[in-house]
Parts: structure tokens; C-alpha cells; sequence
């Protein structure tokens, strides 16, 4: 289940933040410097295809 | 679809999952804020009076779908950062594998579980791009408890007593291989001596 393995490192609900600004602050706090923003793991997620709803249109109507 | 359904599914489906990735990387993924800001552009559409109210629901429906593609990444990143630790943690020596607090038969079972129904979520979400994402995430989600399971069973205490275990035999079989090899210099040099008169 989502959350864990943050609630059995720092003891605390994900799910009772508002929004992952709150986390990255609670982060901070707890590691003692601001989080770097990185580019992680592109190979899963350029290739990562559509999930919106695939709709037919006839381009020629 | 409605906004309540669009925020409780940011709380309750994105920011569980994005914990557990800064948990695990101390870093914060730049395609989520990418997402996000594409999930809360289309939202902000939402809430604009010009627009007529299809184009709200239009707008609204789009940001879910953003929403939803945050998730499944985040559930794939998470996937891949455990599989990266389990690796190295597995492979990192002759005592890894103890270090864990399972007994070995259930960590096999676990790690070669954690394998199998990544390989199999990441094929359905392949095949099924654009159909069924959230059940793609639901399967990624059980692949990632299993990570997770297996990653808070290591004991890092344990492997540190191990290795000074390994280091102290080390130590006590490079000493008695010196004493052995003075003793038999000793033999020899005393040999020579009394035999060779």
C-alpha cells in the first residue's frame, strides 16, 4: 500500500498532508536541507504513452 | 467525475505515493511538478467564469487525467527505485542476503514476487495505454508494498555485526597463516642444521 515505507521511516500519515508542497517541507525539516528537483527514472516515463480516453475522430469530416 | 472526486484522489492517490518516493530518494521528481502544473492549469479552467460548462467539465476531466498519469508515474518510479536497492542491496556481498529479517525461502519468494508482477504490471500497462490506468497503477501498487516490504526488513545493524564477524576471521586467517609460516621457516632453518652435520 502506498505510504508505507514514509510512515515506518518517519512515523507519520502521507495521506494527512494537503499537498506535496506540505511534504517537501516536512522533508526539509526532517533531513535539514531543501530537496533537490531532478530528472529521475526517464527511461519509465518519456515512453509513457497516453492516459486520456482514446477518441476517434474523422479527420476528413 | 467532480472537483471533490479530483482532490480526494490527489490526497488520497498522489500524495502517499509521492511520499514514499521522496523517502526513498530524497529528491523531488521533475515530471510530477511538470504534472502537477498541467493537473492544476486545466483546473484553474474549471473555476474560469468565461468558460461555458462543458468546457469546465471538459477542463475538469483533463486534470484528473493528469492526475492520474502523476500517479502511475510516481507508482513506476517507486517500483524502479526499490528494484535499484534491492539489486544493489542483494548483490552488494557474501553476507547481504542475511542482513534481511526474513528467512531466506521467504525472501526469495518475495524478491522473485517483486520481479514477476513488476515485469507483468509494466506489460499491462503497455498493453493497455489509454484504457484501463488505474488498474495499472493497482497493479504497480502491489508490486510496490512488496518493495517496500522487503526494503524495511533490512537490517543494517546486522549487517554491520556480519561484517565485522567476516573482517575478524579474515584477521585470524591471515595470523595463523603468518605464525604457520614462521613455525615452518623455524623447522626448516633447525633441519638443515642438525641434518645437514
Amino acid at each position: 500500500m502506498a505510504g508505507e515505507i514514509f510512515k515506518n521511516r518517519y512515523g507519520k500519515d502521507a495521506s494527512s498532508f494537503k499537498s506535496i508542497d506540505e511534504i517537501n517541507d516536512f522533508m526539509k525539516e526532517k533531513t535539514g536541507k531543501e530537496l533537490p528537483i531532478a530528472l529521475r527514472n526517464e527511461q519509465l516515463c518519456i515512453n509513457r504513452g497516453v492516459v486520456f480516453e482514446i477518441k476517434n475522430i474523422r479527420i476528413k469530416k | 467525475m467532480d472537483v471533490e472526486k479530483f482532490f480526494v484522489d490527489y490526497r488520497q492517490e498522489v500524495l502517499p505515493i509521492y511520499a514514499d518516493y521522496v523517502a526513498l530518494t530524497k529528491v523531488i521528481p521533475q515530471q510530477v511538478l511538470v504534472e502537477i502544473s498541467n493537473a492544476f492549469s486545466h483546473l484553474s479552467q474549471y473555476y474560469n467564469g468565461k468558460n461555458s460548462s462543458e468546457d469546465k467539465y471538459g477542463n475538469l476531466v483533463k486534470a484528473h487525467g493528469h492526475l492520474v498519469r502523476i500517479s502511475l508515474d510516481l507508482h513506476k518510479m517507486v517500483w524502479d527505485e526499490e528494484g535499484k536497492l534491492l539489486k544493489n542491496w542483494l548483490g552488494a556481498g557474501l553476507f547481504s542476503a542475511l542482513s534481511f529479517n526474513l528467512d531466506s525461502a521467504e525472501l526469495n519468494k518475495k524478491y522473485s514476487d517483486f520481479l514477476r508482477l513488476g515485469a507483468e504490471a509494466r506489460r499491462h500497462e503497455l498493453e493497455n495505454v489509454g484504457i484501463a490506468p488505474e488498474e495499472s497503477i493497482e497493479r504497480y501498487d502491489k508490486v510496490c508494498a512488496i518493495g517496500a516490504e522487503l526494503i524495511e526488513n533490512i537490517d543494517k545493524a546486522k549487517l554491520h555485526r556480519l561484517a565485522l564477524v567476516a573482517r575478524f576471521l579474515t584477521a585470524k586467517e591471515f595470523l595463523s597463516g603468518l605464525v604457520l609460516g614462521v613455525l615452518s621457516s623455524l623447522l626448516a632453518q633447525w633441519l638443515w642444521i642438525h641434518l645437514a652435520k
